[in-house]
């Protein structure tokens, strides 16, 4: 099994320094910070928004670009390549990802909140740009990759959504100023599942096969259940778009449908997962990536509802709040609390130095503080949707903000520790 | 602990890895098994009662995640001399600070 050329490339190849993972955490936590901030703005518009530019399309972007995808990014960059033992080869394009993407992200939604066309324009070049360039990254390591199976799948699957969501996003950003199409609210819809599904979904699904195992000291996941949640995914993907572009919403429910089902096979395989694992004990973050469970298929159920006219006034708003907030921002800064002192810890004997212990690196109040805001405010998002209230959805965009910098200090602590345990092991003589 | 040398023996509490006994300390050779065997054999030795405050342990790679791992139940790994395509670390048991 034991790959020679491979184990003489050596394990410090496949660890990348770590400025280039925590660079991109880094400007998560900030534009993390910055899409509640505009959401306490925009909660005005928040239930009138049906995909047009301005504050909540901004602070949309500043969450799924600016969050999601750069913590995707920063976190696959560096353990994909532990897990597939191969190396990702030379940094400069990891660091070439960052600076596309990170100004990029924020020009982009500086375009979106005040349709300027050279931020918008501009912006969205550069996001495109630094997301093409980790998708050949990230194929380029896939492609090689022995076992991790269902990893592999989802990876594709994802890059193959980024491509298609990409393209649309670049054509609906040109649209906001020539309007010649006339199907841009399909066209939005179809961009939303592609980037969400598709792309962070993808991206989620595959890489909880060997995190979650990871955290919890668990053998593999069940197989079998990985790839039943993955063909059913794919088909629910393909569904969807075809439902979305022909305007049948039989198709896009049957779409809905099929992703709960791939959902439930997922659910089950993570459940048996955290079953059969050695750490039974996981802490605050695992609270936090339990919860995202349940709106993964809370989600699908009101897209459901969405497509057969079920949900009263605000169901899409809902229905976003579930994906975006409940399902995908909930797991990734569950997952990120967890690697981030993990990713430190491995990089702090770097040296050959003492390592220094996960748990010693991780500050609990901010984290205690975080959790707490941010369930607190997708509680009162979720009841100023429902019950048409601006000010409950203002005040929970003001916990989800609070909640934001919490997770910011968290961040920012375990560098700061992280600092000093090496400080002190180079005393060490 | 019983200190006495023994012969390498597979044991299926810890996915096939191979232990043994030598000059009175532990070693377990976790080569050729599947991720994340390796790790949670390890892991699983060293939390075993009576496993000694030293163990050698034999890869065929450098286990980065171990570390890690080691140091949140305080134990510490230093590299040893090893043949070609093997890793080899002695992990020691430390007071908890």
């Amino acid at each position: 099994m034991t790959d020679v050329g491979l184990f003489m490339a050596g394990a410090k190849s496949r660890l990348l320094p770590l400025s280039v993972p925590f660079r991109f955490f880094a400007a998560a936590a900030a534009y993390h910070v910055a899409a509640w901030a505009v959401l306490v703005l925009a909660a005005d518009d928040l239930l009138s928004f049906r995909g047009g530019p301005g504050l909540v399309l901004a602070a949309i972007h500043l969450l799924t670009l600016g969050v999601l995808a750069m913590t995707a990014i920063g976190a696959s960059l560096q353990l994909l390549p532990v897990a597939t033992r191969r190396p990702v080869g030379a940094v400069w394009p990891c660091h070439l990802v960052f600076w596309l993407l990170a100004p990029g992200v924020g020009l982009l939604a500086f375009g979106m909140a005040t349709l300027e066309p050279l931020a918008l324009g501009g912006g969205g070049i550069m996001a495109v740009a630094a997301l093409a360039l980790y998708a050949v990254l990230i194929a380029g390591n896939l492609r090689g990759a022995k076992g991790f199976r269902v990893v592999v799948l989802y990876g594709w699957l994802a890059m193959g959504a980024l491509a298609a969501l990409t393209a649309l996003g670049l054509l609906l950003a040109a649209d906001f100023h020539h309007g010649l199409l006339d199907s841009h609210a399909a066209l939005t819809a179809i961009h939303l599942v592609l980037a969400s599904y598709g792309f962070m979904g993808g991206l989620a699904l595959g890489f909880s096969f060997i995190l979650v195992p990871m955290f919890a000291l668990a053998r593999s996941s069940a197989e079998r259940s990985g790839l039943a949640s993955f063909a059913l995914s794919l088909a629910a993907m393909v569904l969807a778009v075809a439902g979305l572009a022909s305007g049948l919403d039989g198709l896009t429910a049957l779409a809905a449908a099929t992703g709960l089902a791939g959902a439930g096979c997922y659910l089950a395989a993570m459940a048996a997962t955290l079953k059969s694992g050695m750490r039974k004990r996981l802490g605050l973050s695992f609270a936090l990536i339990r919860a995202a469970w349940l709106f993964l298929p809370l989600s699908l159920v009101l897209g459901l509802g969405l497509v057969l006219d079920l949900l009263p006034e605000g169901g899409a708003t809902l229905f976003g709040l579930a994906l975006l907030i409940g399902w995908l921002l909930t797991f990734l800064l569950g997952i990120l609390q967890r690697i981030a002192p993990f990713l430190a810890s491995m990089h702090s004997m770097a040296d050959g130095g003492r390592a220094a212990r996960p748990s010693d690196l991780t500050a609990e109040l901010p984290l205690k503080i975080h959790a707490a805001c941010h369930a607190l405010a997708i509680l009162l998002l979720a009841g100023g949707i429902i019950g048409q209230d601006v000010t409950m959805m203002r005040l929970g965009a003001l916990l989800g903000l609070i909640g934001a910098l919490a997770f910011a200090v968290f961040l920012a602590t375990v560098l700061i520790r992280l600092a000093a345990h090496v400080r002190r092991v180079k005393q060490i003589p | 602990m019983d200190t006495s040398d023994t012969e390498p023996t597979a044991d299926p509490d810890l996915f096939g890895a191979r232990l043994w006994c030598q000059g009175g300390v532990a070693h377990i050779d976790v080569r050729g098994l599947e991720p994340p065997c390796p790790l949670l054999a390890v892991l699983g030795l060293i939390e075993r009662f009576g496993c000694g405050d030293e163990v050698i342990f034999h890869h065929d790679r450098d286990p980065m995640l171990l570390y890690p791992e080691l140091a949140e139940r305080y134990w510490t790994s230093e590299r040893l001399a090893a043949e070609p395509g093997e890793v080899r670390l002695r992990l020691i048991r430390q007071p908890p600070q």
